[in-house]
């Protein structure tokens, strides 16, 4: 990242370039597992994968190939599919919002912890470790503010796109435009899911939307929603494979990479790092979920990291004025 | 909160005529009348930025842009992707002390995270693939911000790249 080099030299700026691109494509192997695991469990579930792991490995290779052909054939294809699965996704959630609304009790907003829920049964949260699990009034703090973290993140994702935008203000107005609009995706059919339904606290887990929305309109929105979920994955796919990707031809074009990868196709997408990113992914892919999940969050906190202390080291440097700004 | 945000979009406008235009005497200007205790220097160094970044921007005029929309879409796929793997939230807090929760974190989490990328991608837009954005004194455009004190530390780091070549 530039700013990085910036503030801490090349070396750093290196560091936090592999480790964001890392970050970024072992995330990106994790959506075609959870897509194929969804489709998996909702249309064919007498099937087990254990089955035929040859089989499950080359649909998942030819999903990925088939999604990186989209990404090189360039960002508008890409941010037009993406359009198309955001409206497709996302109008289940409004539909669940507006039959929602009239059933909504707003008590049920005020629920605090039952203090008998089992947190640590779930997939992601199954594992004490050395930290300790702080309750404090109820709230066990470390699936709570995990799950908050991961999920109002990857807003820096943006500045791979800071060359391939219009205009400085479509720029600004898009970064804050996604931020409104992923702030409403998740507080709307939070708040009309726990208050028009039943859902106790101990019931909230992956999934509990589907159940949610079958409670408020009907079975058919209930599938919808698990549908959705999936093609949702294959957009956050698109999104993170292209900025990965910026993110190589960008450290080419620096001359930290070799200049190879930044070389780009007549879709004008740079060829060679989406070819690097696909091999990673199916190198990638016969890993369960888990593991994907903790690689690409480990490298990813320390990119972050240095890029917030990268911001800070610059702004304190010109004068210390941090303070004033933020 | 929202009095505050159109105030200070409406101030953007004025920096941004500066910002776009390659005329060295308009950006003098427009520096000049924001920064107080910024010295000439400061804005010729400014000057010299936005002139260099707008020839390398030329070498990118025939790549195909995004429009603002079309970015909104693909960072919030990027960020969220809809509402799902929220639900371990409530699970662990409840309903009330989730929803205070995902009330809160756009503004203590997503927003800084939002306005650090915004500057600095536009401060340092090589960052991944070119130079483009002739930024030169439309930060502090949003919120909470003094942009007098701002502009002048920003002002620094111009000369300080400019200094690196």
């Amino acid at each position: 990242m530039r700013w990085v080099e910036e503030a801490f030299g090349e070396t750093f700026g290196l560091l936090v370039g592999y480790l964001g691109w890392v970050s970024g494509v072992t995330n990106n192997a994790s959506y075609p597992v959870l897509f194929l695991s969804y489709v998996h469990r909702q249309f064919f579930p007498e099937l087990t994968a254990t089955d035929n792991m040859f089989l499950h490995y080359i649909i998942l290779a030819v999903i990925s190939i088939m999604l990186a052909f989209v990404n090189y054939r360039g960002l508008d294809v890409v941010g037009k599919a993406s359009i198309l699965i955001f409206f497709i996704s996302m109008v289940p959630f409004l539909l669940m919002v507006l039959i929602g609304i009239p059933k909504v009790d707003p008590n049920k907003w005020t629920e605090t912890p039952s203090g008998e829920v089992e947190v640590f049964d779930d997939d992601a949260l199954d594992q004490n470790g050395w930290f300790p699990a702080a309750t404090i009034a109820g709230i066990a703090f470390r699936p709570f503010v995990n799950t908050l973290y991961w999920n109002f993140n990857g807003f820096d994702q943006a500045s791979h796109f800071s060359t391939t935008i219009e205009s400085k203000v479509a720029y600004r107005n898009g970064i804050y435009g996604s931020l409104v609009m992923a702030s409403c995706a998740y507080l709307l059919p939070v708040l009309i899911a726990t208050g028009a339904t039943n859902i106790e606290q101990d019931q909230w887990k992956e999934g509990a939307f589907a159940v949610a929305a079958t409670d408020i309109a009907g079975k058919w929105l209930g599938n919808w929603i698990v549908v959705s979920a999936g093609i949702s994955l294959l957009a956050q796919f698109f999104s993170e494979m292209s900025s990965d990707s910026m993110q190589l031809q960008g450290m080419a074009e620096r001359g930290q990479l070799p200049s190879l990868f930044g070389q780009k196709s007549r879709h004008d997408t740079p060829t060679y790092s989406l070819l690097l990113g696909l091999a990673v992914i199916l190198l990638l892919l016969p890993f369960p979920f888990g593991l994907i999940i903790e690689l690409s969050n480990f490298s990813f906190c320390l990119a972050l990291t240095v890029e917030f202390l990268a911001f800070a080291q610059l702004l304190i440097r010109k004068g210390g004025k941090l303070a004033v700004c933020y | 909160m929202v009095a505050t945000m159109e105030e200070s979009s409406q101030g953007l406008n004025e920096p941004l005529i500066g910002g776009n235009s390659n005329d060295d005497s308009t950006l003098a200007t427009s520096s000049t009348t924001l920064l107080d205790d910024c010295n000439d220097a400061d804005a010729a160094a400014g000057g010299g930025i936005n002139q260099s970044s707008t020839s390398k921007q030329n070498n990118h005029t025939n790549q195909k842009k995004i429009s603002g929309f079309v970015l909104a879409i693909i960072v919030f796929f990027n960020a969220c992707g809809g509402p799902f793997g929220i639900e371990p939230a409530l699970k662990a807090a409840g309903n009330l002390y989730a929803i205070i929760g995902i009330s809160v974190m756009p503004f203590i989490w997503s927003l800084p995270e939002s306005i650090i990328t915004y500057e600095m991608s536009s401060k340092y837009p090589c960052a991944s693939g070119g130079k483009f954005f002739d930024s030169v004194d439309d930060h502090c455009n949003l919120l909470f911000v003094n942009s007098q004190t701002y502009n002048t530390s920003y002002t620094h780091i111009y000369r300080y790249r400019c200094a690196m070549g």
